[in-house]
């Protein structure tokens, strides 16, 4: 035994230090002890998976709606740079010459 | 002091050198029977030391649950599984030093000790007392040393400091008790 492991022999006897290892407090464990452990711990590593992914998530969420506004985008607007060509031509088609008619002659 | 019996209050059961080793490389894998078999060899300690620094044995299963989640959270940091011990309990000596530190000091009166509650039950509550006076670290010093008898590496190795600062914290909290207990005793008499 090392000079370090034990109290000194005039402290051991001292009245104080006896009550201090006199009043050493053994606690009962409650049954539930080990369940809420394990029961915090699956909840710890719950977080942490969703804290991994939750970026990958929202990135990949965020590229969604990117692609699907950028696709929206392209339909609309087609080739011809935006120009509703067949409100034009029905436009051109009531302006037209009119056909003779048996009126006409 | 060897190495050995530096680590026998910490490794009180008989498990064969590597066998922790195993047990911890299933923790890691998220083994929940290998999480129960740590906790079932550790618990009682871990309350029980928990419990002498603060005193109270209900926040002292708060806080030996708490270090058990924060050890196998950061079991990954371990490098060398067999100062898994050490590690478990340098958490649970700082988790109870925070409590400390956040309580706010309660003046617990000698008087308000029933005397049908016999000898037993005064001396707790007069070391509680006495124990409240103290610093947490002198607190928590001598707990580990006097009450739960560590050896002076165990106390420096839970509370993260030189074993020089142990032998030091230890000598003011012991001569700050023997002063403090004194003048307790006068004031009873």
């Amino acid at each position: 035994m090392s000079l370090w492991s034990r109290p000194s022999p005039d402290l051991s006897d001292d009245d104080a230090f006896v009550a201090l290892r006199a009043a050493i407090l053994e606690p009962e464990i409650g049954d539930d002890f080990t369940r809420t452990i394990l029961r915090r711990n699956r909840l710890e590593c719950a977080k942490v998976r969703w804290r991994y992914w939750m970026p990958a998530a929202v990135g990949a969420s965020i590229a969604v709606v990117a692609l699907t506004l950028m696709l929206q985008l392209l339909t609309v607007a087609g080739p011809t740079g935006g120009r509703d060509l067949g409100a034009a031509e029905a436009r051109r088609s009531e302006t037209t010459v009119i056909f003779p008619t048996s009126t006409m002659r | 002091m060897g190495p050995m019996a530096e680590t026998k209050i910490w490794n009180t059961g008989a498990w064969e050198a590597g066998e922790e080793s195993t047990w911890l490389q299933r923790c890691r894998e998220g083994d929940e029977s290998a999480l129960a078999v740590m906790i079932a060899r550790h618990r009682v300690r871990l309350v029980r030391v928990a419990a002498n620094i603060l005193r109270d044995s209900n926040e002292a299963e708060d806080v030996a649950q708490e270090s058990f989640i924060r050890g196998f959270r950061e079991l990954w940091r371990l490098r060398d599984d067999r100062a898994f011990s050490g590690y478990l309990y340098r958490i649970c000596v700082r988790l109870c030093m925070d409590r400390l530190r956040s309580r706010r000091p309660e003046t617990i009166e000698f008087d308000s000790v029933q005397p049908c509650e016999g000898p037993a039950v005064e001396n707790r509550v007069l070391i509680q007392k006495l124990l409240d006076r103290l610093t947490p670290e002198l607190r928590a010093t001598l707990v580990l040393r006097e009450m739960e008898q560590f050896s002076y590496e165990e106390v420096a190795a839970a509370m993260k400091v030189p074993v020089g600062t142990v032998r030091s914290r230890l000598h003011t909290a012991r001569e700050r008790f023997r002063e403090l207990w004194i003048d307790a005793n006068r004031e009873g008499q």
